[in-house]
């Protein structure tokens, strides 16, 4: 009689497929998963520590770092709260400034998602073309930024530039670009039978377990259910544009993979009519120039590429944060991971890794 | 006159040791040793090639440029690869079983060779026509799992065990598939001897007569040589490398080009076994024969690149329902069905 | 559904009140109850679970709870916890979606959440001494 015996295996923090530093150790029966142990924490750099030794302004810079690839969402999620604690009222042309910004982000961060998704499962040239049409959107960022992805554009009361000369041509001419593009990756990725056996089925997560676990987002709206706070809490100028809510069906890998795609898509929309409707006017409401909240406390959701961001500021009337608590979608996310992991194979793990979509820079924060 | 260009030049050197009364046995022996540098230099510059040709084959279907620096069109870029590599420290980690760790490397770059001594390259350009060529091909290939067992077992690393492990269920699921394709050839020609089955598709070529067989075989190949969708033995982004992952320097690059000259392996299989070997499509005899085996060969060369560059890895349990549920069936309702054909055939044989 | 209707439907039954737009629970023992009672009402979504340093006597626990499936606006939750004993049951067995954040409190802020599966630091190592989010930590500056 042979005697079997389960290997555990310590995966990261250094590996191929982390997004990052992430450890997680695998408990092996052969290539089936029994149990598994995420350890989190080697980005950790003490961003909430550090907000509370910053004035209001200062801390802009580090929400950019903790999710890097799409950064400009939580740009906008703070000055939002600060400016809701203050009551500062934004000037239009700053809000759809904002707008376009945040959206150009969300399309370089799905594509990134796209593309590491590819290359997790195996597949380099699905790591390609994403990467490609990430370029377009860099481009358009550096442009508009100055910096390609720690862009700390944001300021509280408005935007720290104008759009530069030429953008709005340059954005019209690249965006039917991304678009194809986005027509291409379907066709290369969502097109291949490999793909789809490997994704179909794998993980799947019900709305209400989902929410159970405080999944918000693109994950939640791949699991079925049209949540979408642009659209069902507006905020910004989000109420004036008319785009579509792509959902999935059953939560699997599969459609939390599709559902990233068909947001591109509707990013490039939102992005379109804003380059439209942008009127003219200044960029930075009157603000004072030490930012002095009252005392008091703020909660303000936005929705960033990976999920519902939530950031929790209490103020004691002094020029820095008593406390700042930011909810970040990718630590919620990968609180499920054990569980979603269980019974599946060492190579699902992978998959769904990076179907969860989960940067390392904004789980450990 | 290119036809003869490398029979004519063994003929001569035979001709000429003959005439200064060499003992024939000292004439065999280096006419063979000739013969084996002459095979390692093709498959030496071939693997240089050949890596080139994949990483600007890859470039392109991906939308970049590929190597572009080292000489023109960065035609040198293995070279320096190569040479980088040979200036490593072999670096032996703690704890290692030392000699199978160190003999793998070099017994995985023997297996290939050694399947070289069997090929036809072109018109009477055999190392030795083994007249069970095609099972001497399939037995040592299969050695190789072993070879890989050693690397993955004694590396002491849980990565290359997985390696490992994945790689012995691998070639075992596949080995059946590619034996029962290559039978179904062998029942066609009605002989395992390689330069008798090129003989055979002077006319048709087995593609023809032999679809299924064709098709089992060219997936099975890949599997069994571990190309992408079917490289989870390396599975670089789930086991690092597998068996490979704790080689440094030279040892590794022996692995890579073992993998290369493997790659290459099979598509010269499949250009023997079903694409009619050195024989020349249309009667356009004016390529010679060499020339149309080494054309034919990078013909599947890039159908196996264009297969790599566009899937994606398939999972473990997909792998073996693959081999064992679908193409071992097909295989050997394939066999079932050419036994039956051939039967009528010699039947309604005037 | 708003937080003045969820603080009528508490009122009476529990120790709770209602300042600054969020639910304050005086006992923090009765904190499962109320929060299961929200639940119940429809609140499906714990969004986020933090805790605020007040020195020098205690800790505050906040939850935002929020309903997607009915469209509920965000409802605050606040309790308090000593700074000397900081215990408090885990809401764990309400919202799985508390795990991890709970960890994440207990690691910087140092608040022992009861009944929690697994509470062990998320961050920081084992090792590690002190929790940093506390006001009283000493940080090493090379400011």
């Amino acid at each position: 009689m042979l005697k079997t015996q389960e290997i555990s295996i310590n995966v990261g923090p250094q590996h191929p497929s982390t997004h990052g530093v992430f450890r997680i150790v695998l408990k092996l029966d052969g290539e089936t998963i029994v149990d598994a142990e995420p350890v989190v924490g080697y980005l950790h750099r003490g961003i909430e520590k550090l907000a509370e030794d910053r004035t209001y302004t200062q801390v802009i810079p580090y929400t950019d770092r903790m999710d890097y690839l799409g950064a400009m969402s939580y740009n906008l999620g703070y000055v939002q709260a600060i400016e809701k604690l203050m009551g500062i009222e934004v000037p239009e042309r700053a809000e759809f400034i904002r707008v376009i910004a945040t959206e150009l982000s969300r399309i370089a961060s799905h594509h990134v998602f796209l593309a590491s998704m590819c290359l997790d499962m195996g597949s380099y040239t699905g790591w390609m073309y994403p990467f490609r049409d990430r370029e377009l959107v860099l481009e358009l960022l550096e442009m508009l930024t100055g910096s390609r992805m720690t862009f700390s554009f944001m300021r509280i009361g408005g935007v720290a530039d104008d759009l530069p000369e030429g953008f709005i041509e340059k954005t019209k001419q690249y965006l039917p670009k991304i678009l194809e593009g986005v027509d291409e990756e379907e066709g290369l990725i969502a097109g291949n039978e490999i793909f789809i056996a490997r994704t179909k089925g794998l993980a799947t997560v019900s709305v209400e377990k989902a929410l159970a676990w405080g999944w918000g987002g693109a994950n939640l709206r791949a699991s079925g259910y049209k949540f979408d706070l642009r659209k069902n809490r507006p905020y910004s100028v989000y109420d004036r544009f008319e785009f579509d809510i792509p959902t999935g069906a059953n939560g699997d890998c599969w459609d939390r993979f599709y559902l990233r795609l068909a947001e591109i898509r509707q990013s490039v929309k939102i992005i379109e009519q804003a380059l439209e409707m942008i009127p003219e006017g200044p960029i930075m409401a009157k603000v004072p120039k030490v930012i002095k909240p009252p005392v008091g406390e703020v909660y303000h959701e936005v929705e960033a590429p990976k999920g519902i961001l939530g950031y929790y500021v209490v103020s004691d009337g002094s020029t820095k944060p008593y406390r700042m608590h930011v909810r970040r979608p990718s630590f919620i996310n990968i609180g499920m991971l054990k569980e979603l992991l269980i019974g599946t194979k060492l190579a699902d793990f992978i998959t769904i890794f990076a179907s969860i979509d989960v940067v390392l820079g904004d789980v450990d924060c | 006159m290119g036809e003869n260009l490398f029979v004519g030049m063994a003929k001569g050197l035979r001709t000429w040791l003959e005439s200064n009364h060499f003992l024939p046995i000292v004439t065999d022996v280096f006419l063979m040793l000739l013969a084996v540098v002459g095979v390692l230099g093709f498959l030496f510059l071939n693997a240089l090639f050949l890596i080139y040709y994949d990483r600007k084959f890859g470039a392109w279907v991906q939308a970049r440029l590929g190597p572009n620096r080292v000489g023109p069109r960065g035609i040198f870029q293995t070279v320096a690869d190569t040479l980088k590599l040979f200036a490593k420290e072999i670096f032996i980690p703690n704890n290692v079983d030392r000699w199978p760790y160190l003999l793998a490397p070099v017994l995985i770059f023997t297996i290939p060779v050694m399947l070289f001594l069997v090929i036809p390259f072109g018109k009477g350009m055999v190392p030795y026509d083994l007249n069970l060529g095609v099972l001497y091909l399939v037995a040592v290939t299969s050695v190789e799992t072993i070879v890989l067992w050693m690397a993955g077992w004694s590396s002491n690393n849980k990565y290359s065990l997985l390696g490992a492990m994945r790689s012995v269920a691998q070639m075992l699921s596949y080995e059946m598939p590619v034996i029962f394709a290559m039978l179904s050839v062998v029942m066609m020609a009605g002989s395992m001897k390689l330069s008798d089955i090129v003989a055979a598709q002077q006319k048709v070529w087995f593609i023809f007569l032999q679809p299924v067989g064709f098709l089992i075989y060219f997936i099975a190949v890949n599997a069994e040589f571990k190309r992408t969708p079917f490289d989870l033995v390396e599975g670089e982004s789930e086991i690092i490398s597998g068996p490979y992952t704790e080689y440094s320097g030279m040892n590794f690059a022996l692995f890579f080009l073992a993998e290369y000259t493997n790659f290459m392996i099979g598509a010269i299989m499949v250009t023997t076994l079903f694409l009619g070997g050195w024989n020349a499509p249309f009667g356009w005899t004016f390529i010679p024969s060499w020339l149309w085996f080494i054309i034919k060969m990078y013909f599947v060369i890039t159908l196996y690149m264009w297969t790599r560059w566009t899937f994606l890895r398939i999972r473990i349990d997909q792998m073996l329902n693959f081999a064992w549920k679908f193409l071992l069936p097909v295989s050997l309702v394939n066999i079932f069905v050419t036994g039956v054909g051939l039967y009528l055939y010699r039947m309604i044989r005037w | 559904m708003n937080i003045n209707e969820v603080f009528e439907r508490l009122e009476g039954k529990y120790d709770v009140e209602l300042s600054n737009n969020a639910i304050i629970v005086k006992n923090k023992d009765e904190i499962l109850n109320v929060l299961r009672e929200i639940k119940d009402l429809g609140f499906e979504l714990l969004t986020n679970l933090t805790a605020v340093d007040y020195p020098p006597e205690r800790f505050e626990i906040v939850y935002h709870v929020e309903s997607y499936l009915n469209n509920y606006d965000i409802i605050t939750v606040k309790t308090s916890v000593s700074r000397e004993n900081p215990r408090i049951p885990s809401a764990f067995s309400i919202w799985p979606a508390a795990d991890w954040q709970e960890r994440e409190v207990y690691d910087l802020m140092g608040i022992v959440f009861e009944n929690h599966p697994h509470l062990t630091r998320v961050f920081l190592g084992e090792d590690f001494e002190g929790f940093p989010l506390r006001k009283d930590y000493k940080v090493q500056s090379n400011r």
